[in-house]
């Protein structure tokens, strides 16, 4: 725990509107440890490529009215934007979601590849630099592009080097950003839903291969997706999101074992299954974000809300020692050290119905 | 469930060989009866545009659907699902084949005959929002199939854009709002009211939730199902997604390059699937709970993607990916093989005299 690669704390992201103030991200924390794969599941609007690319730095529109991005131990969010784009690319690189727009389609595959290794992400290019490129060789750079086109398992490297991005399938596409992606070895990846796109098989394939990958060069990983059953397959430590706030997070195994929130309760309910049917799905929809919810941001659409649910916000408390969750059907101390102080806004309306009265009211979801 | 419903090995049932998909199922007075349906899309090349070659998007597609009854497509993208469905309808024509919706050869009319024919059979679209004119309101839009085929007043009309309304779970409000003020999940439901609006026996899904998140997808799956059991409609349900297509079909078809691979009941395709390439599809589902884990059959990776259609492998078109190919699957393409009473799977692995000789390395 003490020195984690990536850490946000208290992460507030607002964005100005023709309807008012859109607060999207409302206090995330988010902690990455060094060689492990964190996932970020929720629905679409719940801020998850929001939270990514605040990281990254992509949001140049964006208001981060408070928080902080600690990428090993120095806040992002301090420093110039020479120095934030130094980081990217090089240091930090991220997986888009679309293999078929993330692509240049009018440079080869080679070429894209080649700029990435000559450049290694420096804002600006001097003259002499762009001159001296001119006269320096590219087969030691070539070489280590095919060298990792081959490790995303294509086959016929050289081909692809030389191919545009039409020219290639949509899972081939993706291994080819995967490739890109971590050309320059970089300790901290950022993947957001690379399988949407893509078939089942093929999605299979890119995640196992991912896996690999990961593992061999020790790279962390913050994986986002809306499918809890890929987070499964491929996080150590999950975070569900909702409405821009992390309503539970816990170990992997230790989620799917004991769902706590209502939420992902609702989630997991409503995934189709092959040995159970489709549950009934969440009732309702997200919140106005420029016009949140004063208290739990899921209340409107929670089977169990009371009226504290309403009025206090139920700030992450810890259930069980690494499992925390944003509900006042639970009793626990503060989560995150800044709200320890404030016990008061902890009030408890529990026990949840599911485990008072398993009988009857049990949610069957596992 | 406690015992896993799969062995570490593959078995493959011994089957007879057959001609005849349909009379596999035997469906007495079926709504829906699909015969050899081809779709095949001409590729032209040179200076007169002389045809070189044809893209077989639909090969020779025969199946049977009982009234009331879902069936479920499935395949990967390019697989062809959407063009079958759309043959069916005759929003494409198809080149070879029949199709009987109701006793009626739909494929034989043309003009008004036609015309008159399409209000028995809807379709759902795959992307809500690109299907909903933006201009029009939401009554406009439900209104538009019964004003082509002249049914009712302006004010029957308009009384029955509200119950439509009311079956899909939406405030009667919603009449005069246009498209773009409604979410995702809202508008794939007013596009299933324009689909019923005509009193349709047959409606073809073509995966009317993939835009949808998964809570949103649970309740349009609910509202379909209690359109489907009060007016008795008969679907044909297009997925990509097997958890959902378990969920809501009777029978499925899992289709590839355009050729059924097997076809049979939905629950014993999912418990013991027989072709290699469903068997592929079933392993790679990401699951959340440990009984769908014991669904899963052992891992069986597929390498590579779907082959490009205009260059078929010769012989079995799956040959290229099948990790269980041997010498028969190159010469000829396999024969559907009737493993059991309610299934067909297009493997030789199915023929006696392979019987020893394919199925596992070790042998």
């Amino acid at each position: 725990m003490s020195n984690p690669l990536l850490e946000v704390k208290d992460l507030h992201v607002e964005f100005d509107t023709y309807d008012g103030t859109a607060q999207v991200i409302n206090g995330i924390d988010l902690i990455v440890e060094r060689g492990e794969t964190v996932a970020i599941v929720g629905e679409s609007g719940c801020g998850k490529s929001v939270t990514v690319k605040t990281i990254l730095g992509l949001l140049p529109e964006a208001d981060i009215s408070q928080g902080e991005i600690l990428y090993k131990g120095e806040n992002l969010l301090e420093l110039s934007d020479a120095k934030r784009h130094a980081r990217r690319g090089k240091e930090m690189s991220m997986i888009m979601q679309n293999p078929m727009s993330a692509i240049n389609p009018v440079f080869t595959v080679g070429e894209q590849m080649l700029d990435v290794l000559k450049w290694q992400g420096q804002h600006r290019v001097g003259i002499t630099d762009w001159v001296r490129d001119k006269f320096r060789s590219e087969a030691e750079l070539r070489e280590r592009a095919i060298d990792m086109l081959e490790q995303v398992d294509i086959s016929a490297p050289e081909r692809v080097f030389e191919s545009y991005p039409v020219e290639l399938s949509g899972g081939m596409r993706q291994r080819v950003l995967i490739a890109i992606a971590l050309l320059l070895e970089p300790d901290f990846l950022i993947a957001d839903e690379p399988g949407t796109a893509l078939d089942v098989t093929t999605e299979a394939n890119i995640l196992e291969l991912l896996d690999d990958i990961v593992e061999e060069h020790d790279t962390s990983v913050l994986y986002i997706t809306h499918d809890l059953g890929v987070a499964r397959e491929i996080s150590d430590q999950l975070n569900v999101m909702y409405a821009g706030e992390i309503v539970e997070t816990a170990p992997t195994e230790t989620l799917f074992e004991d769902p706590q929130h209502p939420y992902t309760r609702g989630l997991l309910e409503s995934i189709p299954q092959l040995s159970r049917g489709i549950g009934a799905g969440i009732p309702g929809k997200l919140p106005d974000y420029t016009d949140p919810p004063t208290g739990c941001r899921f209340a409107d659409r929670c089977p169990h809300a009371e009226t504290e649910c309403r009025e206090v916000v139920p700030h992450l408390r810890r259930t069980e020692p690494e499992h925390a969750a944003a509900c006042h059907l639970f009793e626990g101390d503060p989560h995150l050290d800044r709200h320890q102080d404030a016990v008061t806004e902890f009030p408890y309306i529990g026990p949840p119905p599911w485990q008072a009265d398993t009988d009857e009211t049990e949610v069957d979801v596992r | 469930m406690s015992q896993p419903l799969h062995t570490d090995r593959f078995e493959y049932a011994p089957g007879d060989q057959i001609q005849d998909e349909i009379a596999v199922f035997d469906d007495k007075d079926p709504l829906l009866r699909v015969e050899n349906l081809s779709k095949h899309f001409p590729i032209y090349e040179g200076i007169i545009k002389r045809q070189v070659a044809a893209v077989r998007a639909v090969d020779d597609v025969s199946f049977t659907v009982p009234r009331g009854q879902t069936f479920g497509l499935v395949g990967e993208s390019g697989s062809g699902k959407t063009t079958l469905g759309r043959s069916i309808l005759r929003i494409t024509d198809p080149t070879h084949g029949t199709v009987e919706v109701d006793g009626t050869d739909v494929t034989s009319l043309s003009g008004g005959a036609l015309k008159k024919q399409r209000k028995d059979m809807q379709m759902v679209f795959q992307d809500p929002s690109s299907s909903l004119n933006p201009r029009k309101t939401i009554k406009q839009i439900i209104e538009t199939p019964m004003k082509i085929h002249d049914i009712g007043s302006a004010g029957e009309r308009a009384q029955r854009v509200e119950e439509l309304l009311e079956m899909v779970d939406l405030p009667r409000e919603f009449m005069y709002k246009y498209p773009s003020s409604l979410s995702g999940g809202q508008k794939q439901r007013v596009g299933i009211a324009r689909a019923v609006a005509v009193n349709p026996k047959l409606v073809v899904l073509d995966e009317p939730t993939s835009a949808l998140d998964v809570s949103v997808q649970a309740r349009v799956i609910e509202i379909l199902n209690d359109l489907q059991k009060r007016f008795d409609l008969t679907y044909i349900f297009i997925s990509h997604d097997l958890s959902l297509i378990k969920n809501v079909s009777d029978r499925i078809g899992v289709l590839y390059l355009g050729r059924f691979v097997e076809t049979g009941d939905v629950d014993s395709v999912f418990q013991d699937p027989q072709h290699p390439y469903t068997r592929a599809l079933l392993s790679a589902i990401p699951t959340v709970t440990d009984e769908d884990r014991q669904y899963k059959p052992p891992e069986l990776t597929l390498e590579g993607e779907i082959p490009d259609p205009r260059e078929k492998p010769t012989g079995c078109a799956f040959r290229s990916r099948c990790p269980e190919a041997f010498e028969p699957c190159a010469e000829e393409e396999p024969a559907m093989y009737q493993t059991d009473s309610t299934r067909c799977s297009r493997c030789y692995l199915h023929d006696e005299a392979y019987q020893d000789t394919g199925g596992s390395d070790d042998q």
